[in-house]
């Protein structure tokens, strides 16, 4: 073994640098996802939002379905963000409305990933008939138009309770999420290292867990993050139609109430305002993460941002020492 | 170097890319020539600067990188003080470019000859569509594609065909100077070969200047009239490619080159690869960038860097050649 | 066939796919009736342009597509057929090293946790995985290991990322490597090592390898004997010795003359370079290169010649030969 001709690779390593944060697994991320400004913002406000669901009962003073307030009145003390026209708290309802709201958000997102991923990702690995059978499915579902069948799902089953709600919304939301988790494993699924991987013995669990998972991580959290944003928005949707659990608040029934109760037509902003708002800041938040996700994951877009042909000139001269106009 | 018969002069050029890691210098210091009618080989590895040079050339830096240093100019004119406007009519009428992809050109969704027109369209709107088309067809003629593949779609073709098509796009309106970046290194041997013969063979009628990038040293000497070896942003070598691979003597990165390669004709020939790892252009190192790998080296490699100097028909960079030159001289 | 105590042969071998053209499926054939021995400890080469089917015999040969028709043979036994489970016993015994070393290795993971899943997988009991792992960088020159062994693949050269693909294949004590283009993405002068590797390893573990390439002088150099592929089927065989003066084909000697840059300027007259997937197709009639040959005759559009023996270690596919074989024989 001593005449091997091979020579010392020692200084072929670069030296530990920045660019050793920049790994593709979870704890690399989050490491470098903390100092990217987008993912702080919209860190803070997503915490935020899930803080107000949590402690909705804590927090609401009081009960958002309580009529015995005097009715339209704008935002005072007693009333931090005034009343309805029917003589309920705003601020309340919309602790309240927060909390509902991410419950469908969530629990809908939850059913539609559980979908895409079973439908999706599992045949799409093992391909062949079973996967051709699927695709098909998928495709179907996805030229659906999903507004009407979740009006036509949702006016049929005669039920809105959350638990219906959350069932309706996850079950017409997969299609897409599937596709595009089902394209990535098809990517995958013949890279080299993958085979590489079935050549050294890996089971197909290992490779699915333990290969190929790891490498969607990015892909996968950017559509979790979707999926919720899209199962909000749908929520608040079929509220706004009166398709909803009208006896309930969320942040669409707000907006459906005030729409009803003609909110625009008494200048009563301040009632149709925060249901708005609560959909479009949780959006916002969930956006900016995603935005963060994609510049950490995604290297190219960050080089480009970060330094300018002018920056570069001037570093170039200040290294040499010299001054620059 | 600034030869006023030259089409291309390149003055102490640095090129700097910004990078989180700092800054790296891909071009460092690079002056070169390249009179009417020659071919210039550009050789090196991944990373010696010789795609950035190209770029550079061009005015096609990426937006992370810069020109910091020097002059670069065809036909005496800067391109860096012309306006985006004047840039984008000087560029592919004096000085255009071949890829390595084909597919860099060619747009996919466009046929062939639809994209040739339009070059016409945008340089030389006074020409007629008759003209336009007549035009064409020479162009066609000459890199031997038959004109009914017009109606093709990039994909359609094969990688030789497309690359022939980006040759005769790249000469459509008679620059001075082509610049080729690895123009055959996708293809297979035999059509490799083949377009290097039409390469020579066009610029023989058309007599344009051409800088040719490529990493194999066989190729580049088959076809250049000059050779420039390149290594961590610096020209190392620079002499005539007729007697190149026969050459006395070679810079000893040069020289590792011809070693790693197997030859045909070699029997019971070795090759070795070049120790040590390739240059850290953001850290470079002090003294020649090459000493780390370099068997040659003492201390006067460590100490300074060495400049171009002119040994016998070649200009070397290199300390030991040098010096054994002198030795020769002086014993 | 099993002459020479022969590793592994390939009888008539058929590869089938099918590809989309346009609205319509065409069933092409990249591997069509090869057949050929690998030697223990020999290094056979496959070379060929792209399109030619070297690949796709590499994947064959080493489980990885679907045989159609013919028979896989691995010292004696039938390897046509495989279940999943013969089939991980068939890649402890054969393994691939791939062309592209950015994507052979997986890239959230460190060179450590890469590698010690194959070796655990396959070590003996008295073998501790740890120490293995070291051994095997050291064998493939990834010094220090300590340091080689917390890297990412992105902070590898790509010398690095193919010699850490050597080590995996070698994780499972293999007999073949089967190298497909493993130094045609590198750089030369790292290249160079990664070559010299293959032979130290054969030398060392008596391994037998079948080396892929499009780079004639390189498979010259490094193998023993050499397959010349054309359209899916082996039109010369020939010792690397014997290629370089003796070869008969006209397609390889186009090849030299291409890797020599030297000879004549290259005639494009004839369309050397149009799509040659038609050749693949089973309608396909007479030589697959006749299109593209200098030599070509009426016989050669109209019937495929078959492999003729030169001499002991030298078999040619080409009507022009064999023709002036016979003329010469009387």
């Amino acid at each position: 073994m001593a005449e091997m001709t091979v020579n010392d690779t020692n200084k072929d390593l670069p030296n530990d640098s920045p660019h050793r944060a920049r790994t593709s697994s979870l704890f690399g991320w989050i490491k470098v996802m903390k100092k990217n400004r987008k993912a702080q913002v919209g860190f803070i406000i997503f915490v935020g939002f899930i803080l107000v669901g949590i402690l909705a009962p804590v927090i609401a003073r009081y009960s958002p379905t309580a009529t015995n307030f005097p009715p339209l009145e704008p935002p005072n003390a007693q009333h931090w963000f005034g009343t309805t026209g029917l003589g309920q708290d705003v601020y309340a309802q919309f602790v309240w409305g927060t909390r509902s709201s991410l419950i469908v958000g969530f629990g809908a997102s939850a059913i539609s990933t559980l979908f895409a991923v079973v439908i999706g990702m599992y045949p799409a690995y093992w391909g062949g008939y079973l996967d051709r059978v699927m695709a098909t499915f998928t495709n179907v579902f996805i030229v659906i138009p999903g507004l009407p069948l979740m009006i036509v799902a949702a006016a049929y089953v005669h039920d809105s309770s959350t638990l219906t709600m959350m069932v309706i919304i996850g079950l017409t939301g997969w299609a897409g999420r599937a596709r595009v988790l089902r394209a990535q494993i098809l990517t995958l699924r013949n890279r080299e290292f993958v085979w590489a991987a079935r050549l050294t013995g890996a089971s197909d669990r290992r490779i699915l867990v333990h290969e190929i998972l790891p490498n969607m991580l990015s892909l996968f959290m950017a559509s979790l993050m979707y999926g919720i944003l899209g199962a909000i928005l749908a929520e608040a949707g079929l509220e706004f139609l009166g398709l909803g659990n009208l006896t309930g608040v969320s942040w669409g029934s707000m907006l459906y109430w005030a729409n009803n109760g003609g909110a625009l037509l008494n200048g009563a902003w301040w009632w149709l305002l925060p249901g708005g708002l609560g959909i479009a800041m949780f959006g916002t938040s969930l956006a900016l993460m995603n935005f963060a996700l994609d510049e950490v994951t995604n290297p190219r877009l960050r080089q480009m941002s970060t330094l300018s042909r002018d920056r570069i000139v001037r570093a170039w001269h200040a290294l040499r020492g010299e001054s620059f106009q | 170097m600034s030869d006023d018969t030259a089409i291309l002069t390149v003055d102490h050029a640095t090129v700097v890319y910004g990078s989180e890691a700092g800054l790296a210098q891909a071009v460092n210091d690079v002056s070169l020539a390249v009179a009417p009618g020659h071919i210039l080989g550009v050789v090196g590895e991944s990373g010696c600067g010789k795609s950035t040079l190209a770029q550079a050339i061009m005015r096609l830096l990426s937006p992370n990188a810069a020109l910091v240093e020097g002059r670069i100019a065809v036909r005496g004119r800067d391109m860096y003080r012309m306006s985006e406007n004047e840039l984008r009519m000087f560029r592919w009428k004096h000085v255009s470019m071949v890829f390595q992809s084909a597919l860099v050109t060619l747009n996919p969704v466009i046929p062939v000859g639809k994209q040739f027109q339009e070059i016409f369209q945008i340089h030389e709107p006074t020409m007629s569509q008759v003209q336009v088309r007549k035009r064409i067809e020479e162009l066609l003629s000459l890199v031997r594609i038959h004109p009914q593949n017009l109606s093709n779609y990039a994909h359609e073709l094969s990688g030789g065909m497309r690359q022939r098509i980006a040759i005769a796009m790249a000469i459509a309106l008679d620059p001075v100077l082509v610049v080729m970046d690895e123009p055959t290194t996708a293809l297979d041997a035999v059509v490799q070969r083949e377009i290097l013969d039409e390469i020579r063979r066009i610029q023989e009628i058309k007599r344009f200047a051409v800088v040719f990038i490529s990493h194999d040293l066989r190729l580049v000497s088959y076809i250049s009239t000059e050779i420039a070896v390149m290594y961590a942003g610096k020209i190392v070598e620079v002499g005539s490619a007729h007697h190149f691979m026969a050459a006395a003597h070679h810079h000893p990165y040069t020289q590792g080159l011809l070693d790693s390669v197997p030859k045909l004709s070699g029997e019971g020939f070795t090759i070795r690869a070049i120790p040590g790892s390739p240059p850290d252009l953001v850290h470079p190192v002090r003294g020649c960038a090459f000493h780390p790998r370099c068997s040659a080296a003492y201390d006067a490699c460590l100490a300074a860097s060495p400049i171009l100097r002119s040994v016998g028909s070649s200009k070397f960079a290199c300390f030991d050649i040098e010096r054994r030159e002198n030795e020769k001289a002086h014993g | 066939m099993g002459e020479r105590k022969d590793l592994l042969s390939a009888d008539n071998l058929v590869v089938r796919f099918r590809q989309a053209q346009g609205f319509r499926r065409a069933v092409i054939y990249p591997v069509n009736q090869v057949s050929l021995t690998i030697a223990r400890n020999e290094v056979l080469g496959i070379v060929g342009e792209s399109g030619s089917g070297k690949t796709t015999l590499g994947r064959a040969l080493a489980g990885m597509v679907p045989i159609a028709q013919g028979s896989l043979w691995l010292k004696g036994r039938n390897v046509t057929e495989l279940n999943r489970k013969r089939l991980r016993e068939y890649w402890a015994e054969v393994q691939m090293i791939f062309q592209d070393v950015y994507n052979s290795l997986n890239p959230v993971y460190t060179v450590e946790q890469q590698l010690l899943f194959p070796i655990q997988h396959h070590a003996l009991p008295n073998v501790e995985p740890d120490q293995e792992l070291e051994r095997l960088l050291h064998l493939t020159g990834l010094t220090p290991a300590a340091a080689v062994r917390t890297r990412l693949p992105h902070e590898l050269s790509g010398g690095q990322r193919q010699r850490v693909a050597i080590v995996r294949a070698l994780a499972s004590g293999p007999e073949l490597l089967v190298a497909d283009e493993p130094v045609s993405m590198l750089d030369v002068s790292l290249g160079a090592d990664i070559l010299q590797l293959l032979l130290d390893l054969r030398a060392e573990f008596g391994l037998s390898i079948v080396y892929i390439t499009h780079d004639l002088p390189s498979a010259v150099y490094l193998c023993d004997r050499i397959l010349v592929m054309y359209g899916g089927r082996i039109v010369e065989s020939v010792s690397a010795d014997n290629l370089v003066k003796h070869s008969q084909h006209p397609y390889t000697q186009r090849l030299l003359a291409a890797a020599r840059f030297e000879g004549p300027e290259e005639s494009s007259a004839r369309s050397s370079d149009s799509v040659t997937s038609s050749v693949l197709l089973e309608s396909h009639r007479g030589c697959p290169y006749a299109e593209r040959c200098p030599i070509v005759s009426e016989i050669c559009t109209q019937t495929r010649p078959e492999l003729v023996q030169i001499n002991s270690d030298h078999t040619v596919a080409c009507h022009a030969v064999s023709t002036s074989l016979e003329e010469r024989n009387g």
